[in-house]
């Protein structure tokens, strides 16, 4: 069955690309481009929680299917990988058995590990603090805390516990470590410390996808985006907060 | 040193972000750049606002520029590329006034910070703007002369 298969393949394609944290524009785009590449037509409406893809069968019918997003996690070589391989499919259509092996071969690609990303974001906290005209005792701080909140935060991801909590943690660790490596290190600038090791926590997808979805039109996406950006960022916020006050008023 | 620091900043970002291979070293540059400008232009008219917003009008051009060379989308260079233009000070000193229960001046350093961060998505918004407006009008030709 022909359509099914194209179906299944673009459902796939989008799939990932939402997953992974593309622009709606460009998943939409990426399910016409594929579906237009086999002379089907097609319009697809991509939320951020879903896709839903209708393709004329040429009998004067549609056939539409709609998949569910639940869970998501940057991956921006894996937009990369399906955007390339939409615009091959463009030039050279393959076979859709094909297509769907490297589909899921895109997917099952292994993402840097655990110890890449704990040396990448203690790396960019001691950057970030040096950046911010933190000392270099500051940095050497924002590197070791950096590095324990970042395993704290991915325990709690592998527990698969939802996405506000693991900041607020990440805050909540961030504020207490920070206050006692000034206790130990009076010399030490804390907040300069906090604000180096917590830069790695920003939404930086989030808010730069909320601005590209809000130009192309994507009004929904764009303020759902924007607002996932703003409660991450309050919930970073009151973690640190909340740590603060509390050590301010222990004696 | 603080283009060197913005660079190793956004290479380190973006290996979160599961960024892979040559394209890391591009998007280390993107942070490299926006951070040089922003440095340059508050040099000259001690705006930090303003110069908020050339950085990320230079890290927007730099990453449609280096989507085009390399054939991969945009974001992945201006996501790892804004964050040290981020207003990191203004946040730090707000937070300090709000725990020493300082909240007028907490409110001035609020305001910094957003505005900080509307200057950074502002930059963005015009560059993406101007180029999709470039790449629809080639688009237009190129089918016109088709025809």
């Amino acid at each position: 069955m022909r359509l099914a298969d194209l179906m299944n393949v673009a459902l796939k394609a989008g799939e990932i690309m939402l997953r992974s944290g593309a622009e709606i524009y460009r998943v939409e785009e990426t399910i016409v481009r594929i579906c237009e590449s086999y002379e089907v037509q097609c319009e697809s409406f991509v939320l951020p929680t879903g896709i839903f893809i209708s393709l004329a069968d040429g009998e004067g019918g549609t056939n539409t299917a709609f998949r569910r997003i639940r869970d998501r996690k940057v991956d921006l070589t894996g937009i990369d990988r399906v955007n390339s391989l939409s615009r091959r499919i463009q030039k050279t259509r393959p076979d859709f058995g094909i297509v769907l092996r490297e589909l899921k071969e895109i997917e099952n690609t292994a993402k840097h590990g655990f110890p890449v990303r704990l040396t990448a974001t203690g790396l960019g906290s001691f950057a970030f603090t040096l950046h911010f005209n933190g000392s270099l005792y500051d940095s050497l701080a924002a590197l070791v805390i950096g590095c324990i909140s970042y395993s704290a935060r991915e325990i709690l991801t592998r527990k698969g516990l939802f996405l506000f909590l693991e900041n607020l943690l990440a805050g909540l660790i961030t504020g207490f470590l920070s206050t006692a490596a000034v206790d130990l290190f009076p010399e030490l600038d804390g907040y300069r410390i906090i604000i180096g090791s917590v830069l790695m926590y920003l939404p930086g997808v989030s808010i730069t996808n909320s601005i590209k979805d809000a130009l192309y039109g994507d009004l929904v996406a764009s303020t759902t985006r924007l607002a996932e950006a703003i409660l991450l960022v309050t919930v970073l916020a009151a973690g640190i907060g909340v740590a603060l006050v509390i050590c301010a008023n222990r004696r | 040193m603080s283009a060197l620091l913005a660079f190793i900043g956004s290479f380190a970002t973006s290996l979160t972000f599961n960024i892979k291979g040559h394209k890391l070293i591009f998007a280390g540059f993107s942070g490299m750049i926006g951070s040089v400008v922003y440095s340059v232009v508050m040099r000259i008219t001690g705006h930090s606002n303003f110069a908020i917003l050339i950085g990320a009008i230079a890290v927007g051009l730099y990453s449609e520029t280096a989507a085009r060379v390399l054939k991969s989308p945009a974001t992945i260079f201006s996501i790892p590329g804004i964050l040290p233009l981020v207003p990191g000070i203004a946040a730090y000193e707000m937070i300090r006034f709000l725990v020493n229960n300082e909240l007028i001046s907490a409110i001035g350093k609020l305001t910094e910070t957003v505005s900080g961060a509307g200057s950074i998505a502002f930059g963005i918004m015009i560059v993406t703007a101007v180029f999709r407006f470039l790449t629809r009008a080639r688009r237009a030709n190129n089918e016109k002369s088709k025809t």
